[in-house]
């Protein structure tokens, strides 16, 4: 039993489980810019959607590296042992959900994490199915909408580093912050293109 | 990789015909590009450590021959990706003057030796299954997370941040360049020591020209902050005509016969309404129409900050800006129904602005320079409405 749970990297697992409640009780805003295919340039993949890869990983990598001759003939049941282990960490996940922001989801996304590595395995390799998996959560943002598609000064971009400056400003931002709120609208036709700009009065 | 070398939106902020701007805009594309090299890089590791052949026997090629053979197929497709980058954004600045610029395409090159390298390094070192997965979100973060992460200099150094604050009045710093070519240098040296070294202990000095680079390079972009662009030399801009001097850069020198005829017609209007103008007319797109000439330049004369005094007290003479920018540019031959698109408020401005417009050109010309007078102040109060001038100062 110990050495079943030391190949499958039992207390790296535990410390992965404490980063992944850690990153979405603490840092639930954080977002990863995704080069985008669909429209804009960027879409934000949030982070703590992320790191539920990483008892994924190792979940996989344990099971990779486990003996499979010795098991198929040990007294305990180790495929049921490996089913419990293998959704444990989903169990875990739900239960913190109860003091952690969006914690259903996160639990969620290591559950499809883990199915999509586990059916991807029975159909390749051990390898080629933790390899593919990496890629899964940023083919699904860079190919969908994006969750922070709409923040202000680009999604997922940081929008403290806006030029406020006149020259090189884009030509709605200077002026819409001024008008009444009732005639809010762009002086600027055309943010994309046009800019109004002259040199010293 | 070639799916996201056109990004088709990658190119928004890029002003038209502007090599340099266009070149720059491809540096972010590398992201995606640079994350699959040094995951391949990584995978062509592992595929070397689990054939045994390294370990075991006499060696009859060094490392760095064999690892040659094995990732030229890897480099070739990330420099091809640069190359698709470049092609896509030339559709932007082609028919500008000069060509690629070839310092952002050294960079682009350095950084996929640089990753493939990396990744194929650090596929020596960690156990085999998990290289990959890791490879690839480590690079993935660096590259793209540092955007939208405090401090602001960070996104400087890892060389995919080229594309902000980008006009034709802008050009690249050096040291946003500088920069990320250091610390990938730095990196490119750190793999090349752990693929010849086999001692672990050699294999740590391979933190040295990182950390090396990273402190050489840390102070370097510190005051670039967000933008890697600086203010452009002056000395290209071809500046002609009266009352307002059209001043236009090299990129726009195509548009010269559109902005300099047009400015100087609305000039000449404003200037018999008696309006105050600028000395001089940079304007900051190509391409114009004459409606857009009209627009920058109205909002050119309006006074562009909000007054300080705003924060402290109210301001009455916010309720001037829209009709004072309305007359300003229906008086210098803006389109009236133009004009009257840019605010929804039933048409009840535009008819204000239309009055005014009918006055004697004496009370317009007082009429301006009373409302526009409260837009830089607080204690003034705006006089829209046009029977205080009927008759008045005639």
């Amino acid at each position: 039993m110990i050495w079943w749970l030391r190949v499958r990297c039992a207390p790296a697992l535990i410390g992965a489980l404490v980063v992944v409640v850690g990153v979405a009780a603490l840092v639930p805003k954080s977002e990863v810019p995704v080069p985008s295919v669909a429209g804009s340039l960027t879409s934000g993949l949030p982070f703590r959607y992320l790191v539920p890869l990483l008892p994924v990983l190792l979940i996989l990598y344990g099971r990779a590296r486990a003996d499979d001759a010795p098991e198929s003939v040990a007294v305990r049941p180790v495929r049921w042992l490996d089913a419990c282990f293998m959704t444990a960490p989903v169990a875990v996940l739900l239960l913190a959900s109860a003091f952690v922001p969006d914690g259903v989801a996160v639990a969620r996304n290591t559950a499809g994490y883990l199915g999509c590595a586990l059916v991807l395995r029975w159909l390749s390799t051990p390898r080629l199915s933790i390899a593919l998996i990496t890629f899964l959560p940023f083919a699904v943002v860079s190919l969908g909408g994006g969750v922070g598609a709409n923040q202000p000064g680009g999604p997922g971009r940081c929008t403290k580093g806006q030029r406020r400056s006149p020259e090189g400003a884009p030509p709605c931002s200077s002026v819409r912050d001024w008008w009444p709120p009732s005639a809010r609208r762009c002086w600027a036709r055309g943010a994309e293109q046009t800019s109004s700009g002259t040199g010293p009065e | 990789m070639w799916f996201y070398a056109r990004q088709p939106d990658a190119l928004v902020s890029a002003p038209e015909r502007y090599w340099e701007a266009a070149t720059a805009h491809i540096a972010v594309v590398g992201i995606v590009p640079l994350t699959l090299c040094a995951a391949t890089g990584a995978w062509e590791a592992v595929r070397i450590r689990r054939s045994g052949l390294v370990d075991r026997g006499a060696a009859a090629r060094s490392p760095l021959v064999v690892a040659l053979s094995q990732l030229r197929t890897v480099w070739g497709a990330g420099l091809l990706c640069v190359l698709v980058a470049l092609a896509c954004v030339a559709e932007r600045a082609m028919g500008g003057p000069g060509g690629p610029d070839l310092r952002v395409l050294a960079l682009l090159g350095l950084l996929v030796t640089t990753y493939t390298l990396a990744g194929y390094a650090v596929g020596w070192l960690l156990p085999w299954m998990l290289t990959v997965p890791v490879v690839a979100v480590a690079a993935f973060l660096w590259l793209s997370y540092p955007v939208s992460m405090e401090p602001l200099w960070l996104r400087q150094l890892n060389g995919t941040n080229l594309n902000e604050g980008w006009a034709y009045e802008r050009t690249l710093d050096a040291r946003a360049l500088i920069a990320p070519g250091l610390v990938a240098a730095g990196l490119l040296l750190a793999a090349l020591i752990v693929m010849v070294a086999r001692a672990h202990v050699v294999r740590l000095t391979a933190m040295l020209p990182v950390t090396v680079a990273i402190a050489v390079a840390v102070p370097m972009v510190m005051p670039l902050e967000y933008d890697p662009t600086k203010a452009r030399d002056t000395s290209t801009l071809s500046c002609a005509g009266a009352p307002i001097r059209v001043c236009l850069w090299p990129e726009q020198s195509q548009d010269t016969e559109k902005f300099r005829p047009w400015v100087e017609n609305a000039a000449v209007r404003l200037k018999e309404a008696g309006v105050k103008l600028p000395k001089t007319y940079t304007p900051t797109f190509s391409d114009p129409t004459r409606a857009d000439v009209v627009m920058s330049l109205v909002s050119g004369i309006l006074p562009d900050p909000v007054p300080v005094c705003s924060e402290r007290h109210a301001w009455p003479g916010e309720e001037a800006y829209a009709p004072v920018a309305m007359w300003l540019e229906l008086t210098a031959g803006g389109n009236a129904e133009d004009v009257a698109d840019r605010i929804d408020d039933g048409g009840k401005m535009m008819s204000l602005v239309q009055d005014v417009r009918k006055l004697p050109a004496t009370d317009q010309t007082q009429w301006y320079s009373n409302n526009r007078s409260t837009l830089t102040r607080c204690d003034l109060k705006p006089q829209l409405t046009t029977t205080t001038y009927k008759g008045g100062t005639r």
